[in-house]
């Protein structure tokens, strides 16, 4: 298993939402950091998972990430499996759509709307 | 406004005397000439594909220089033999039949499956069946995951989602099942000095319905290019029994009946017939609609599904790709 994988799920445990030492990341009061966490870690777990270590260097935030390649259909699989353990969210079937998943942007917005939405 | 001509079924119908007459002597030069062997192996698995395949080997090489095989194992339907001796029969061949289970269980195909089954849905033992579902492409955009369906001795079914590194397990202890029949097909391949004959049709070729090294892996693929309605309207014109022609197409694979649509094509496979017909001929989705019974949207997310597909089983295509070209080799 790639060492990103232990390194994220290390500072970010899977009961972290009821764990008040991380309370201050997520909240609405500093959403530019909660933001710039969630994408850089991302951009890790991506880079780690599935380009072998290579950075992806230029991929804009707003870039299809099934279009451009990146993830296929066990990508999803495994890209949903990890926001769930690291985030400490539970991702419905109806919340599987495009819109929140298919680019690091939207994936972004996704979960700061599941953070602010409370514990799941 | 520029009107659209409405695509009908009759785009798959052929000349079928015609088709087997190009596929019969297509596979005598291939295996006669280009591969220098003297017969085919086919395994047959009680379905329309495999059996069309035994039927045209047979028209071009005799039933004497056709090895039919029966490789059943520990979850393969109950009438599968029955229905793959019923072929053999038809054909005038004399199947031999391995029963593989020993040798999937010595490869810990069964166990490896069960752990990451298990860690799902732990009560899952004696009695239960379960398999591997995938949502329908039609009506929603959503990613469709796979879930992990298990029914228990009482009848009562329990679903979870399945996370990727069980998928993963699963998937590869069960694909220990084709490798397995492959390997056997070509031992029997080497014992003769026959060649091994695939059995995809053009729906599983296209959108990579295969494993790699084991059913995917053959020396000749002759209904590759017949999409799924073509191989049973060529089947019926070649005289295959009727219980074949009825057969609803199953993976075969999970203790729990699944079919090929709800495991990975997602979609009733006539309908994707027509809709992979249009999309390679480049047509527009309004074409196709009517005679898939799909609204616009609809056909445009199989198009896309199409395309996903392809995408994601480019590699189950490729050989071994080397880091310098070997000029010498064609």
């Amino acid at each position: 298993m790639p060492k990103a994988w232990y390194r994220v799920r290390h500072r970010f445990p899977r009961d972290r939402t009821c764990d008040s030492r991380y309370s201050g990341i997520f909240t609405a009061a500093n959403p530019r950091l909660e933001s710039q966490s969630v994408e850089g870690e991302l951009r890790s777990f991506l880079a780690e998972n599935f380009l072998l270590g290579e950075e992806f260097r230029g991929l804009p935030g707003s870039a299809s990430l099934i279009e451009a390649g990146i993830i296929d259909s066990t990508g999803v699989l495994e890209l949903v499996g990890w926001l769930e353990e690291t985030y400490g969210v539970r991702i419905s079937d109806a919340e599987l759509v495009p819109e929140n998943l298919d680019s690091i942007d939207n994936i972004v917005h996704f979960m700061s709307k599941k953070q602010n939405s409370g514990p799941k | 406004m520029s009107t659209v001509e409405p695509l009908t079924i009759a785009v798959l119908e052929l000349d079928w005397a015609k088709v087997a007459d190009e596929i019969v002597a297509a596979l005598k030069r291939i295996v006669g000439q280009d591969l220098r062997r003297r017969g085919a192996v086919v395994a047959l698995s009680g379905g329309v594909d495999s059996s069309l395949t035994a039927a045209l080997c047979v028209r071009a090489f005799g039933p004497d220089r056709t090895l039919a095989l029966l490789l059943p194992e520990l979850d393969s339907a109950e009438r599968t033999p029955s229905l793959s001796r019923a072929v053999a029969e038809a054909l005038g061949l004399e199947p031999i039949e391995q029963d593989i289970t020993p040798l999937l269980a010595a490869a810990g195909c069964y166990e490896k499956r069960d752990e990451a089954v298990r860690e799902l849905i732990p009560e899952l033992g004696e009695g239960w069946r379960w398999k591997i579902a995938l949502p329908s492409v039609v009506g929603t955009d959503s990613y469709r995951l796979f879930s992990l369906v298990a029914q228990g001795p009482d009848g009562r079914t329990v679903e979870a989602r399945l996370p990727a590194k069980n998928y993963l397990a699963v998937v590869a202890a069960t694909n220990f099942k084709q490798r397995v029949r492959k390997m056997i097909e070509y031992y029997h391949a080497d014992r003769l000095n026959y060649a091994v004959v695939g059995t995809p049709n053009r729906l599983e070729y296209d959108q990579g319905f295969f494993v790699k090294g084991g059913d995917g892996a053959a020396d000749v693929k002759p209904i590759a290019h017949l999409y799924k309605t073509q191989v049973y309207r060529l089947a019926k014109y070649l005289g295959l029994p009727d219980t074949v022609l009825e057969q609803h197409p199953t993976t075969d694979t999970y203790s729990l009946a699944q079919t090929q649509e709800e495991f990975f094509f997602s979609l009733p496979l006539a309908k994707l017939d027509l809709c992979l017909y249009a999309h390679n001929h480049g047509l527009p989705p309004e074409a196709v609609s009517g005679a898939a019974a799909l609204n616009v949207e609809d056909v445009e997310r199989v198009f896309r599904d199409i395309e996903q597909k392809r995408r994601a089983t480019r590699y189950l295509h490729l050989p071994p790709v080397l880091v310098e070209p070997v000029p010498e080799l064609p």
